[in-house]
């Protein structure tokens, strides 16, 4: 029976995982699970604040006042988009060359990345990102997340 | 009067032959500059032909003769400008040449792949990339190399990790750079439940007919060129595993494709040997790594251009390599 040990060290975790939001997460929490990694060997790191011991037999999930906000608070960034930008990476889950834009107005085109957008983070606190082609909106990204895409698309805005 | 956003696109598509960020317009290059904003529509209003006074033409004439004998005088005891703000960029791999044609060397790998493949499928894909970071300005920057592993998992969620790896001269010798992430430090995590979608590609399985698999998931049009191909390859195998049998098969395919040719051999960026295919595309190159046992290694977009400001020409600008 696998036994699963959670420290809580203050309040309670509200970040859904499997949401739309996917955020790397604060340093301080990725520290502690670096401790952890090295108190105690043999520990695989399997989430942002998860390491599991033998294939799952042993399971600790970390808690922190940091990541009670995870997934709404405005100092994540989203992948390697930074806190305040939107991005377009040419290829899935935010990898390969990324293009990085903070002005909902300004022209925003994507056509340096030399591939298509394959995916797509907004990495600001609030609001929408559309993604254009052309004129028309194809897309839109909301808030602390990202989408992955095979659409044709020019330009970002918000 | 045009947009920023279309005078933008105007620029782009006019692919001038412009030169590193930072270096002098030739007066070519202004003259081609001028045009292109002058057929955009973007001149500054006139005022009525002939409603200057004599006056204000003689101020005028005085006024440019001033600011040209500035910058002359600027300019002959200015240092000579010998670098640009360009990105570093990856070395180039070095090829040895390769005789045969391009089809018979990928059925030839094909088989050999075939030859070699685990009856074990695959649950998992590992893969280090590297790109450019643009910024809106036209700037770029090299990005850190990350390594993102996705785990398919029996429960059918599906877990996708990325880690920032070791910042890297052009050289390929470890550089400490302060504002670079650690290496091993969590980027990205998230997992996709069962039933939700990884990507945009359907699973590949052994009776798959790739030309139509890689045309949904990239939106290619029926008469796709093998770059569209070759871009459609790397986004697929940055999404679903696949046994030795499938690369094999897939690898079958690529040789039915008519524009590519043979780069040669080469040791990829992982130290492993393979063949090179590219694939022409414009102003850049898409190459396919292609290994004799595992099938397709890794992927390389180089720039070939003479119109981007922000990167060498040649250079490479994104790479994967799975393992």
């Amino acid at each position: 029976m696998k036994r699963i040990l959670t420290l809580t060290f203050a309040v309670v975790l509200t970040c859904a995982w499997g949401g739309a939001a996917a955020h790397a997460q604060p340093t301080s929490l990725q520290q502690e699970v670096n401790q952890v990694l090295a108190d105690y060997p043999g520990g695989v790191q399997t989430g942002p604040a998860e390491v599991t011991w033998n294939d799952g037999d042993v399971i600790l999930t970390l808690r922190s006042e940091q990541s009670s906000t995870y997934g709404t608070d405005a100092s994540t960034s989203v992948g390697s988009c930074a806190t305040g930008y939107f991005c377009g990476f040419s290829s899935m889950n935010l990898t390969g060359s990324k293009i990085s834009f903070s002005s909902c107005t300004a022209p925003n085109l994507v056509a340096p990345l030399g591939s298509p957008v394959r995916s797509i983070a907004n990495a600001r606190s609030s609001g929408n990102v559309l993604a254009f082609n052309g004129g028309s909106p194809v897309l839109s990204v909301s808030a602390n997340s990202f989408v992955n895409n095979n659409l044709t698309i020019t330009r970002l805005g918000c | 009067m045009i947009d920023d956003d279309a005078l933008d696109g105007r620029l782009f598509r006019a692919r001038p032959d412009t030169p590193l960020r930072g270096a002098p317009l030739t007066g070519e290059q202004e003259e081609l500059l001028a045009s292109i904003m002058a057929s955009a529509g973007v001149a500054r209003p006139r005022r009525a032909r002939g409603s200057k006074t004599v006056l204000e033409r003689w101020s005028l004439a005085a006024a440019l003769l001033l600011v040209l004998v500035v910058v002359s005088a600027t300019v002959s005891v200015w240092p000579v400008q010998t670098s640009h703000a360009v990105a570093v960029t990856p070395r180039a791999l070095q090829i040895q040449p390769l005789q045969g044609n391009a089809e018979n060397l990928l059925l030839e790998l094909s088989e050999s792949v075939a030859a070699a493949a685990e009856p074990r499928p695959a649950t998992t894909i590992r893969f280090e990339f590297w790109g450019l970071a643009l910024s809106p300005q036209g700037s770029s920057v090299s990005m850190q190399p990350h390594e993102t592993l996705l785990d398919y998992r029996s429960d059918g969620s599906t877990a996708v990790e990325t880690r920032a790896l070791q910042a890297l001269a052009a050289d390929g010798s470890p550089v400490d750079d302060p504002d670079a992430r650690d290496a091993g430090e969590l980027v990205l995590w998230h997992l996709y439940k069962k039933g939700e979608a990884v990507g945009v590609f359907s699973k590949p399985s052994l009776d798959t007919e790739w030309g139509s698999l890689l045309r949904e998931g990239e939106r290619l049009p029926a008469d796709a060129d093998a770059a569209g191909y070759f871009r459609a390859v790397a986004n697929l195998l940055s999404e679903h595993p696949l046994s030795g049998s499938e690369q094999s098969e897939l690898v079958r395919f690529l040789a039915t494709l008519p524009d590519i040719h043979v780069e040669g051999e080469l040791i990829d960026r992982l130290g492993r040997p393979g063949v090179g295919f590219v694939a022409p595309d414009g102003d850049y190159r898409r190459m396919l790594i292609i290994s004799p046992e595992l099938g397709v290694l890794a992927y390389e977009l180089v720039y070939t251009g003479s119109s981007r400001t922000d990167v060498p020409s040649p250079a490479v600008i994104d790479y994967k390599a799975w393992y």
